[in-house]
């Protein structure tokens, strides 16, 4: 792990920290989201092809009374059969304007860090003889969001924001030859919070 | 803090849930017993033993060689079959020879040009089915020939990231031919047809559907007829999908996917990707088939001396500082300032590396297989290249 890599790792930790240290409203909401992932881009030229599940859970604090700007971090897990899993730490830096009456527009940008698994178990030569491997490699990702959302389901004491998004990551340092690699994630999430 | 708890158990969950091991695994037969003497005294044999065992030391896991020469054969296992059960490797196992296939496709192509059924100065319009041919640029501008010595400026297929993210996302699962070149439809040309040199795999799918189409046979008919057949081929195997692939005798195959010397078994991968790579890469065969059929080809009993005459005549790239290619044979020289350079073939799959090569000056025939892939950049690449550029050296400056 390089020094960018481990101030990166520090910034995704330190910023729960900062964030629970937001006291004032509005209140943080909880971001849940699940779908589909591939490694894909649509300016290549290459099919949407294979996905496999992804699950995001996080927390968003928004910054203003508006709702409109604020700061989403997650954790991550996709499924990769072939490739690997992986467990992923996200920054996102928000904008979600409201678009009209209820509908939410959002635009996320941000940096990530994700540890890429193997699909099976890795040996490595010790100079005499084949031993265990390490069993995932660290890579950094830019993630870039975009979302449609409806603002807001009340039921009891809970506010819901369900939303469907778009993300595109690209991992850098994935290896020499795939870097910088794009995965899209296709997502239907909702942000919950308590009515105050 | 309930609710954090319950994500973190759901991540737990899926992770656990999602974890399957060896996916890549593809069980293989036991080595059948060698047919093939070697010469034990071979005088060759010290130095390419001393060679093996100084790559296996450096983390290659399985190196299996062969050489043909006035001497008789040697052959050469270094390492292991399989890493994880430290099987070991034998000469009579089956090998995916990836691009050592181009060298059929072209003796193929060049048994249709004797036999006046392809004209290699025509251009591929002629002879391509018109859908195929309406969808590559310049295709009125690009002749037969282009394609065997891959002067056409065709893209290759296999480097467009499209492609490359098909082999992240279904590897098991690999592109048709036809879902291969609608790929490449509509890509602009590297460079004007005939002004430059540039491996391509798409130029040797043409080729297999001009084949198809001159001789209305299967690609796999023609190979068997015209080649399998007649030279007695016996262990050497095209269309071999996985069920038939698991009767055979295969080595495990490898990959350092993060580049950081740690390595996985994809033999699936591997064989899934030959299986699909068809007039470019898609035959299987033991090291003596391949030798003999380079052999054979070298001694006129594949093609004609004309035809070898054209194989061999070399084209050279712009940037290149020694001729590159002939018809479907890769030029060496690594034996600079003795003799007129060697010939043969070189293979990439994800998990494997192999060679064939003709010294005319020794008469000597080489086959190598490494079975670790080095088609991402990072240590394996040069550990296997470095090998392979030794023991070609070694024998090619044999005397």
């Amino acid at each position: 792990m390089n020094l960018f890599e481990k101030l990166l790792l520090a910034l995704l930790l330190g910023a729960p920290g900062w964030l629970l240290a937001q006291n004032e409203p509005p209140p943080m909401q909880y971001d849940v989201a699940l779908g589909l992932h591939s490694y894909y881009m649509p300016a290549l030229g290459a099919r949407w092809n294979g996905p496999e599940p992804v699950a995001f859970a996080g927390i968003h604090q928004p910054f203003n009374r508006k709702q409109n700007l604020g700061v989403s971090l997650r954790l991550g897990y996709s499924r990769g059969k072939y490739q690997g899993d992986a467990l992923q730490a996200q920054l996102l830096f928000c904008y979600t304007p409201l678009l009209a009456e209820h509908v939410e527009l959002g635009f996320k940008l941000g940096v990530g860090y994700q540890f890429s698994f193997y699909p099976s178990t890795p040996v490595r030569w010790d100079g005499e003889q084949w031993v265990g491997g390490r069993p995932a490699k660290g890579v950094v990702q830019a993630p870039v969001q975009f979302s449609l959302g409806y603002r807001s389901i009340h039921t009891g004491k809970v506010e819901w924001q369900p939303y469907l998004a778009y993300q595109l990551h690209v991992l850098f340092g994935y290896s020499p030859d795939l870097s910088p690699l794009p995965v899209s994630n296709a997502l239907l999430g909702f942000k919950i919070s308590s009515l105050q | 803090m309930k609710t954090n708890l319950f994500f973190l158990l759901v991540l737990a969950a899926l992770l656990v849930a999602g974890c399957t091991k060896d996916v890549y695994d593809l069980p293989s037969a036991t080595p059948p017993p060698a047919e093939t003497p070697a010469n034990e005294a071979h005088p060759m044999k010290d130095s390419i033993d001393a060679i093996v065992s100084r790559y296996i030391a450096k983390g290659i896991p399985g190196i299996q060689v062969a050489v043909k020469s006035a001497d008789g054969w040697y052959f050469a296992n270094g390492g292991y079959a399989r890493i994880e059960d430290q099987s070991p490797l034998s000469s009579e196992m089956t090998n995916w020879y990836f691009s050592l296939t181009k060298m059929y496709t072209a003796a193929l192509t060049m048994k249709e040009w004797e036999s006046e059924n392809i004209n290699l100065d025509a251009p591929i319009t002629q002879y391509l089915p018109q859908e195929i041919a309406a969808g590559i640029t310049s295709s009125d501008r690009i002749t037969v020939k282009m394609l065997l010595n891959h002067t056409s400026g065709i893209v290759n297929l296999t480097a467009l990231p499209e492609y490359q993210l098909w082999q992240l996302n279904r590897p098991l699962e690999q592109p048709t031919i036809e879902e291969r070149l609608a790929m490449v439809y509509g890509k602009p040309l590297l460079f004007e047809p005939g002004t430059d040199f540039s491996y391509s795999n798409t130029n040797f799918l043409l080729l297999e559907k001009i084949l198809e189409q001159v001789s209305r046979h299967p690609y796999e008919s023609l190979l068997r007829s015209e080649i399998l057949a007649p030279l007695r081929l016996q262990h050497t195997y095209y269309n071999l999908p996985e069920g038939q692939a698991r009767q055979l005798s295969f080595p495990g195959y490898y990959l350092d996917r993060y580049a950081n010397e740690q390595l996985e078994d994809v033999s699936r991968w591997n064989s899934a990707l030959a299986n699909a790579s068809n007039g470019y890469g898609g035959i299987a065969g033991t090291s003596v088939d391949a030798i003999r059929f380079l052999e054979a080809l070298v001694k006129g009993q594949v093609v004609s001396p004309a035809s070898l005459i054209q194989m061999r005549t070399w084209v050279q790239g712009r940037e290149s500082t020694q001729p590159d290619y002939g018809l479907g044979l890769e030029y060496y020289q690594f034996a600079p300032g003795q003799g007129q350079g060697q010939y043969g073939h070189e293979g990439d799959g994800i998990g494997c590396t192999t060679q064939v090569m003709y010294v005319p000056e020794n008469d000597t025939y080489l086959y190598i297989n490494c079975t670790v892939g080095r088609q991402i950049f990072g240590p394996y690449l040069f550990k296997t290249t470095d090998f392979k550029k030794e023991l070609c050296g070694y024998v090619a400056k044999w005397r």
